[in-house]
């Protein structure tokens, strides 16, 4: 049964993928439909998985040869991603039926984002190092391919062929930790890996340790390997909301979850994974405060968000940044897909040239100030509760220094998202033409998205028992609702936190009087605003990367005489290394 | 010892078939290998193997080879290699030949395993016939490419432009039209003598 | 050195030919035949490894699997060489590969 839904998770999509690939650019209909249906069934039968989670093999796969069987296991962690890539997925799959009403090649499109899904599925449910590896780099593919998905327009190309460039990099962080754990233990299994983590040497388990914190600021767009996500910002609004905001950018974060517990005690690590988090935190929100695109600013304050996740699994609160991964991927793909609505209507990204929008919008407006709320932190919204966890997590197990900075980063997101909501929906409209409210396609995937941002806190319960009962190594110890919210309403970080999130709108409200103080901090606009100078140091990683394939291409000459001369010469060193041996 | 003479043979009939300009002498050299390596078969005490080897190798691939040559035309090339590059050329092989040679000598005491006490015919069809079949099927696949390879001796006109990447003019065209034509005559010519 | 470790060092001789054949040629009908020169040291290799187990019948079995693969192999490439004759007019693969640049 749990083997079938398995299964299913991650070959649905797959299948669903191939049909549409099929499907002549004249018949849209049909594309949209079997995207639909496809993505819908695979949803419900992610939810089923949800009820079926276990520490059990579920599906087995003999592949022979050195790498001995593939495994998928549905343990808490898993099913929890997989769920959230399944239905987020579905939800973006339906707006785009809506938003991609006239654009060419949408099996194309379409074929992507299914892929997507089930390789984000595949990736959560692998017990292979290797496995993992294989689903990271397919994501990593199909986001370069949907960035890219307007070949016609350079900065597109240019953007996906960046989060390519990078997340590879990253992605070789994760191999050669894989590597090294398998050319120790033999097998590339990660239960293996996480029960005899202490029978490593130092130098190796902080090798994997630090290799796969690479891999995972690559994936998650942790300072400095960020800028490649407001590049992607190219891509689709609902790719996103779903690649870029909900699952995707989340592995890096999984990847350090998951091998938490065999980290934890390397030399400095936890330390190294907490200043990673809590720079990007803040550094991303400064971005997120002067930049002028709608999709840009929402993508600095995902970087902000994953900052705050990456901090909690520095801080040993896996439960606290699973949650609030659950609740940043509810608000943060509304907040994508409330934008792509307001793009599609209004013809622009540019957010001053938008400004008014609530009076044409309504729902829309609704919408996108519960995604706000929820990405603040007001109370009642999940975004409160999962954030107010890991501040909760930085007061226990982090010096005052960390505690600061994270109320900082409060104040600052709230300081953001008032900025950027009075400027597109407040005040009065600065761009000419009509606007009209989104269509019904659109509303429904807004409102569910709505509601769960409102109401996802209530699974605490039954998520942290599932964690609890399905990661034996993580020590977890499950929590009630009840329990989470007298923590949360006792403890005085959260007043804290609050006051922070007062003085951020206050700051806004009074913008026009501190006149004074903009001006003295004109500087660091500025540099808030060229990206810190990271986007020169991504550069010159493109660049260097660039060249060295270019010069790599002149060895592959396409001469058979120069290929014999090179298998020759291999077959020399085969036989000096035989000879020194024998 | 007898052995060794024929394979020096041997090897020196591959040197002038792979050294002569000439592409029907070198066809010529190969058919000799194959021969002399039947004979090294024989008094290894594989008869069947050396048979077939003479058959196929000194008789089918020859022909298959002077059929080729007839039709893509007898084109001698050049090597223009300057020394130290030819220097380089040769050195890995050098090296790896000596090294194996090195490596496998002397061989080691083998024990001898389970003798054969079937024939050459009941291990060929009853122990090895997953061989047989396999072979079956490649020469079956092997047959249906070179029919598709062979049955469509006009050019297309998608294939043309493949092959005249300079921007088409009408003047152009025609003329490479012409060139292409004239091209293709002598081909059939000498397929129909072979027919 | 004993009948069969002469018989190898041929062997090793013909197998370097071959693959000096394939080393220097670029002309594609050459590199036929040197592939088929490289096929021949093997079937001897075989041969010899089928005397010393005592297994010759097997050998002999394996040879005409090897033999018939090559044939094979030469007849798919020059029909591949006729192709690349008529359609590019040339039979250089030195001249092949400058072809996309």
């Amino acid at each position: 049964m749990t083997a079938w839904l398995v299964g299913l998770t991650i070959g649905l999509p797959w299948l669903g993928a191939l049909i549409v690939w099929r499907v002549p650019d004249h018949s849209p209909q049909r594309q949209h439909g079997i995207a639909v249906i496809a993505s819908l069934l695979t949803a419900a039968v992610s939810i089923g998985l949800l009820t079926t989670y276990s520490t059990e093999v579920a599906l087995r796969l003999h592949i022979g040869g050195i790498f001995g069987d593939f495994i998928l296991v549905p343990d808490g962690l898993g099913v929890l991603l997989a769920a959230i890539a399944a239905i987020i997925g579905s939800l973006t799959v339906i707006f785009s039926v809506a938003y991609m009403e006239h654009e060419a090649c949408l099996s194309r499109y379409y074929a992507l984002v299914l892929i997507f899904i089930g390789t984000m599925a595949g990736l959560v449910l692998a017990g292979n190092l290797l496995l993992m590896f294989f689903f990271w780099e397919i994501t990593a593919l199909c986001s370069y391919a949907l960035i890219a998905f307007d070949h016609d327009n350079p900065a597109a190309v240019a953007g996906g062929l960046k989060a390519l460039v990078i997340t590879q990099l990253g992605g070789i962080g994760l191999l050669i930790g894989a590597l090294t754990a398998y050319g120790r233990f033999g097998t590339d299994e990660i239960a293996v890996l996480l029960a005899r983590a202490e029978t490593l040497s130092k130098t190796e388990l902080s090798l994997i340790a630090f290799s796969f914190l690479i891999a995972a600021m690559a994936k998650s767009a942790q300072v400095p390997f960020h800028s490649w996500l407001p590049g992607a910002m190219e891509a689709p609004t609902p790719i996103s909301a779903l690649i870029h905001a909900a699952t995707m950018v989340n592995a890096g974060v999984y990847l350090l979850a998951r091998f938490y517990p065999a980290f934890e005690d390397v030399t400095g690590w936890t330390t190294a994974v907490m200043t990673v988090g809590i720079v990007s935190a803040l550094l991303a929100a400064l971005m997120a405060l002067v930049a002028n695109d709608l999709k840009r600013v929402l993508a600095y304050s995902t970087i902000s968000q994953l900052g705050y996740m990456v901090f909690a699994v520095g801080a040993g609160g896996i439960f606290a940044s699973q949650f609030h991964l659950l609740s940043h991927a509810m608000f943060k793909a509304l907040l994508f897909l409330g934008a792509g609505a307001v793009i599609h209507s209004v013809g622009t990204r540019d957010i001053r040239q938008m400004g008014g929008l609530w009076r044409s919008m309504p729902q829309v407006t609704i919408a996108f100030i519960i995604g706000a709320m929820a990405l603040v932190g007001i109370p009642g919204t999940n975004g409160f509760w999962s954030k107010e966890l890991i501040l909760e997590r930085g007061v226990e197990d982090s010096s005052p220094v960390f505690v600061v900075g994270l109320l900082i980063g409060v104040g600052l997101t709230a300081l953001y998202t008032l900025r950027l909501i009075w400027l597109v929906f407040g005040g009065t409209p600065r761009f000419s033409g009509q606007v009209h409210e989104a269509p019904s396609a659109m509303r429904i995937s807004l409102g569910i998205l709505a509601v769960g941002s409102l109401v996802t806190w209530l699974l605490v319960s039954p998520l942290s028992k599932m964690l609890a009962e399905t990661l034996p190594y993580h020590h977890l110890h499950s929590e009630t609702t009840r329990d989470v919210i007298s923590d949360v309403m006792t403890a005085p970080i959260t007043v804290l936190a609050l006051g922070w999130v007062a003085l951020g709108f206050l700051l806004w409200g009074f913008h026009h009087r501190l006149g004074w103080l903009i001006a003295r901090l004109q500087l660091l606009s500025q540099i808030a605003g060229q990206d810190f100078g990271f986007e020169a140091l991504n550069r010159v990683v493109m660049r260097s990367t660039s060249t060295l394939a270019e010069r790599l291409r002149s060895t592959q000459t396409g001469e058979l005489n120069w290929n014999i001369w090179g298998i020759v010469a291999g077959l020399v060193v085969i036989l000096i290394y035989v000879a020194v041996e024998v | 010892m007898d052995k060794l003479g024929l394979l020096l043979i041997a090897a020196f009939c591959a040197i002038q078939a792979i050294r002569t300009t000439n592409l029907l002498l070198s066809v010529l050299w190969l058919a000799s290998v194959s021969a002399l390596t039947s004979i090294v078969l024989f008094t290894l005490d594989a008869p069947q193997a050396a048979v077939i080897e003479i058959s196929v190798g000194a008789g089918l691939v020859a022909v298959l080879l002077v059929f080729a040559i007839s039709i893509a035309g007898e084109e001698t090339l050049q090597d223009h290699d300057t020394l130290w590059k030819k220097i380089l050329r040769r050195f890995p092989l050098i090296t790896a030949l000596l090294l194996l040679f090195w490596i496998i000598l002397p061989l080691p005491e083998t024990q001898p395993g389970v003798k054969d006490t079937a024939t050459f015919s009941t291990i060929l069809w009853e122990d090895r016939a997953l061989d047989v079949l396999l072979q079956i099927v490649i020469i079956f696949s092997a047959v249906l490419s070179l029919l598709g390879l062979l049955a469509d001796q006009k050019l297309p006109a998608a294939v043309q432009h493949h092959a005249t990447p300079r921007p088409l003019d009408e003047a152009t065209s025609l003329t490479e039209h012409v060139a292409i034509v004239e091209d293709e005559e002598p081909i059939l010519e000498a397929e129909r003598e072979l027919v | 050195m004993n009948d069969e470790e002469l018989t190898l060092l041929g062997v090793v001789i013909l197998f370097g030919v071959g693959v000096y054949g394939l080393l220097l040629t670029h002309h594609l009908i050459k590199i036929v035949i040197a592939l088929q020169i490289i096929g021949k040291a093997v079937i001897i290799a075989f041969a010899v490894a089928g005397t010393m187990s005592e297994r010759v019948q097997l050998a002999q079995s394996l040879i005409v699997t090897i033999i018939v693969a090559d044939t094979m192999v030469a007849v798919i490439s020059l029909a591949l060489v006729i192709q690349v004759k008529q359609r590019l007019g040339t039979l250089d693969a030195r001249e092949l590969s400058n072809l996309r640049r």
